[in-house]
């Protein structure tokens, strides 16, 4: 659908449009830059990979008045923001000299008022233009659109401006403008009982909590891509006989469109190309070849198979691995860790959210399915 | 605080290191005591108290909680986060965590993670890889607040390590961007557009990283938030206005975004800005405003004929209220603006006259003293326009510009001064009145201080040789003739 960009091949660099001419590419804005001397950013670069160091101590000073992108921080009241756009800090960096005394712009009266107008009627045709002629020697004035990379000088002040933003120095934005309130609702699905005040923030919650479910066994999934991979391998009764024939297992980033024997390819395949850590959770050795197990009661799964031996079916989809409780990954460094304090919260959750419902708002986690009670 | 900073800052861009961070925090100065905003840094932690803060949180004691928010203050040491990142299985235990089925406990651990992301030490970095996939993993799900969290530890991540980068594409990252660019939240949106102006800020970023954006349908997604950036969020608007300024300063494919209408909505945004914001802009804006300013700069220099379509007045008009906006708070607005009205006026009379009947040149000489950068910029946009012939020259000298060039010719910089020589001899070429003009009013001594000038003493000679032959216009007016013969 998007055109390639095939034979318009535009100039590579942002210099080739400033070198028609030696001369004409000192303007603007190298000459530009204030201090002529200093060696261009890319001259500066030795060819070497870029660290991505950063002068640590001016650098680490914002830390002590962060950017807050946390809501609460955020909305600001519109006084207190103007009243800090004059704060020292949020001036911008004085490279340029202030324009001069008295610098607010001289324009002509009604200028907004023609902005706001719509477009003007079309304009009488501009005066006749003289033949472009090549500049006379010495002089060597061409005009030019200018196009410019990223380093280039004439960008330094905004970028400065930008990074002084991300770092924190400035004062964050205005502040978001707040959704209009509704009264008070509650999620509509039984058994779930959500309370919203915005519309927004319960499209979230459906999208995350009730949309990606399974209408087999109710579990929910963070993706609809996860979705489909679990009903096609779990409640699909020719994925079976299928997967003996040819490639089912479809990989779960989305997006990969490879498919594999069986899951234990998949796994491979995780690992390999998509670089998924050796220890993910997909990959703890197998204690049990569950086979033939998964396929004689998928339904049972949700209720009754031990985590650790459903290993292959725990693979089934994506996040199966990762509901596994803390207390598991952590008995990797430190065999003493105990599965006992994690079952007070668990009963907490459920009590609140139905068990088959996973990766909601108030789940904060996914598939944790009554299996882990046995 | 501030000019260290900025000095640091304009130095690591020179070297090409240019990177920043963002820190994701509740109000720790008001939890933790701090007055004034100023957040306690705490002191840093000896191993063996790291190490027992961690065998705390392995432990999984009653107040395991407890022992992972102390880890999280804890780790906004910088000396503490490389403590514990060295010891065996930290990162392992917090994975452990942050997969885990505790809603707060997970909240927590990535809390811990975040503040791990934000250190400066590329060990740190690298040692959180094997965190990405599971990053990813929930971004496609989970409360807004999770989600957000996931997006700015990716961030910052990326923007640290070549490592991190080059396994989070192949771990999926644009798909799972793509999906997520789909939410309502402002929250989220503006993690996802932090997270894909690092990715783009990457040196690789032209060759690995835009065609896989450019392939997905980020693009119209981005350009939409941009576009909507005065009814949505604005901080929403800035992350994306910088993505489209990473990718379009790249010159890797803007026919792409040429072709899905890039120049026309941004050239509406622009007059959206300018019309709606009052004379004391709002705190902000800039920032938004700076991208849109050079994406549309950019995209006005590719040779595609997509320009045609926007002669339209009103860019001049938008762009000089935003001028008189900006001007004063935030002066690096002046050489953005005035970067656009050159690719602008360049080779489009139309531009020129506009520029001319809206009676904009009285402001555009004011930004002459601005700074040096400014100057030989507006002196550019001049040349452009006089370069347009007599009846454009004419209107420069009948609207005085001329008295205003004569104190531009003795400031000591040569490459303003220089440029300032061009603009003359093309007023002297196309309207010889004002070389009559000039020479009555003492031009010709600021021209003789430049003789000796070596980058500028032909182009002064040959000035003075101009309005020192006779004024007759049998002189001057085949001199078009006269060039063409010469080339």
């Amino acid at each position: 659908m998007l055109p390639t960009s095939g034979h318009h091949s535009p100039p590579p660099t942002d210099s080739s449009p400033l070198s028609r001419d030696a001369r004409a590419s000192q303007e603007p804005g190298d000459t530009a830059s204030p201090s002529a001397s200093r060696p261009l950013p890319t001259s500066a670069r030795p060819g070497g990979p870029r660290l991505p160091r950063r002068p640590r101590q001016p650098l680490a000073a914002p830390q002590r008045r962060p950017y807050l992108p946390a809501r609460k921080c955020r909305r600001r009241r519109p006084e207190a923001r103007l009243a800090r756009a004059h704060s020292p800090a949020a001036a911008a960096p004085p490279r340029a000299p202030p324009p001069a005394p008295g610098a607010m712009l001289r324009l002509p009266a009604g200028l907004r008022r023609r902005l706001r107008e719509g477009p003007p009627p079309p304009p009488a045709p501009p005066p006749p233009r003289a033949p472009p002629a090549p500049p006379a020697p010495p002089f060597a004035f061409a005009p030019r659109r200018l196009r410019l990379g990223a380093h280039h000088p004439v960008l330094e002040d905004g970028d400065v401006h930008r990074h002084l933003y991300l770092q924190g120095v400035l004062t964050s934005l205005a502040e978001v403008a707040e959704r209009p309130k509704v009264s008070e609702f509650s999620c509509h699905i039984s058994g779930c009982c959500q309370v919203f005040d915005t519309v927004e923030g319960y499209e979230h919650h459906y999208n995350t909590l009730h949309r990606n479910v399974c209408s087999f066994c109710k579990r929910s999934f963070p993706s609809g891509h996860l979705l489909d991979i679990h009903i096609l391998e779990w409640h699909d009764s020719l994925f079976q006989i299928m997967a003996e024939k040819q490639n089912m297992y479809k990989c779960l980033v989305e997006g990969c469109a490879e498919k594999f024997k069986s899951s234990k390819d998949r796994k491979d395949h995780l690992v390999t190309v998509h670089l998924y850590p050796a220890d993910f959770r997909f990959d703890r050795p197998k204690k049990v070849k569950s086979g033939p197990k998964h396929v004689s009661s998928p339904t049972k799964q949700g209720a009754c198979v031990p985590v650790d031996v459903s290993m292959e079916t725990s693979e089934q989809f994506q996040v199966d691995p990762m509901e596994i409780g803390p207390s598991e990954n952590m008995e990797i460094p430190q065999p003493a860790a105990s599965p006992g304090p994690s079952v007070p919260e668990k009963r907490l959750y459920k009590s609140r959210i139905p068990s088959t419902i996973c990766f909601g708002q108030g789940a904060t986690r996914g598939f944790k399915g009554p299996r882990k009670k046995v | 605080m501030g000019t260290d900073s900025i000095a640091a800052l304009r130095k690591a861009r020179r070297q090409e290191q240019l990177v920043s961070k963002r820190l994701l925090r509740e109000d720790v100065a008001a939890e933790e005591g701090g007055q004034d905003g100023a957040v306690v840094v705490p002191d840093p932690l000896s191993v063996d108290e790291v190490l027992e803060l961690l065998r705390d949180v392995q432990r999984g004691s009653e107040d395991r909680k407890k022992s992972l928010s102390r880890l999280r203050w804890a780790l906004q040491n910088k000396e503490t986060q490389q403590k514990f990142v060295r010891l065996d299985g930290s990162i392992r235990t917090l994975i452990g965590l942050f997969t885990s089925s505790l809603a707060d406990m997970q909240m927590e651990a990535a809390r811990c993670l975040h503040e791990l992301s934000h250190s400066s030490d590329p060990d740190v970095a690298e040692t959180c890889l094997p965190v990405t996939s599971y990053l990813l993993t929930y971004l496609s799900g989970h409360s807004v607040e999770f989600t957000e969290l996931c997006l700015y530890t990716l961030g910052n991540l990326v923007v640290e390590s070549e490592a991190v980068r080059k396994q989070i594409l192949p771990q999926g990252i644009i798909p799972v961007l793509t999906s997520c660019i789909q939410s309502p939240h402002e929250a989220v949106l503006e993690g996802l557009g932090y997270v894909l102006s690092q990715l783009l800020q990457a040196k690789e970023a032209p060759t690995e990283i835009i065609p896989l954006v450019l392939d997905s349908v980020l693009p119209q997604y981005m350009l939409r938030l941009v576009c909507s950036g005065l009814k949505a969020g604005v901080g929403v608007a800035v992350e994306f206005a910088w993505c489209l300024h990473y990718i379009v300063c790249s010159h890797a494919a803007n026919a792409v975004l040429l072709s899905l209408g890039a120049l026309p909505a941004l050239t509406s945004l622009l007059f959206d800005l300018a019309s709606e914001i009052p004379q004391d802009a709002p705190e902000g804006l800039e920032l938004l405003v700076c991208p849109v300013l050079r994406c549309l700069s950019n995209l006005l220099a590719e040779e595609t004929g997509y320009e045609v379509q926007i002669q339209d007045e009103r860019l001049l008009i938008a762009l000089f209220l935003i001028l008189q906006c900006f001007l004063q708070q935030h002066p690096f607005i002046v050489q953005e603006c005035l970067w656009l009205l050159n690719n602008l006026t360049a080779d489009k009379p139309f531009f020129c006259s506009a520029l001319l009947s809206l009676d904009l040149l009285p402001a555009l000489l004011q930004l002459l003293p601005c700074s040096q950068m400014a100057s030989v910029l507006v002196l550019t946009v001049l040349c452009n326009i006089a370069e347009k012939g007599p009846a454009y020259c004419q209107q420069l000298h009948w609207q005085h510009a001329l008295p205003l060039l004569l104190p531009t010719l003795t400031l000591p910089d040569p490459e303003v001064v220089g440029q300032c020589l061009e603009l003359l001899h093309l007023l002297f070429l196309h309207w010889p009145e004002a070389a009559a003009d000039f020479l009555r009013q003492g031009g010709h001594h600021a021209l003789e201080q430049h003789q000796s000038t070596p980058e500028l003493q032909e182009r002064a000679r040959a000035l003075l040789d101009m309005i020192g032959q006779p004024l007759g216009a049998s002189a001057f007016s085949p001199c078009h003739a006269t060039l063409s013969a010469f080339s």
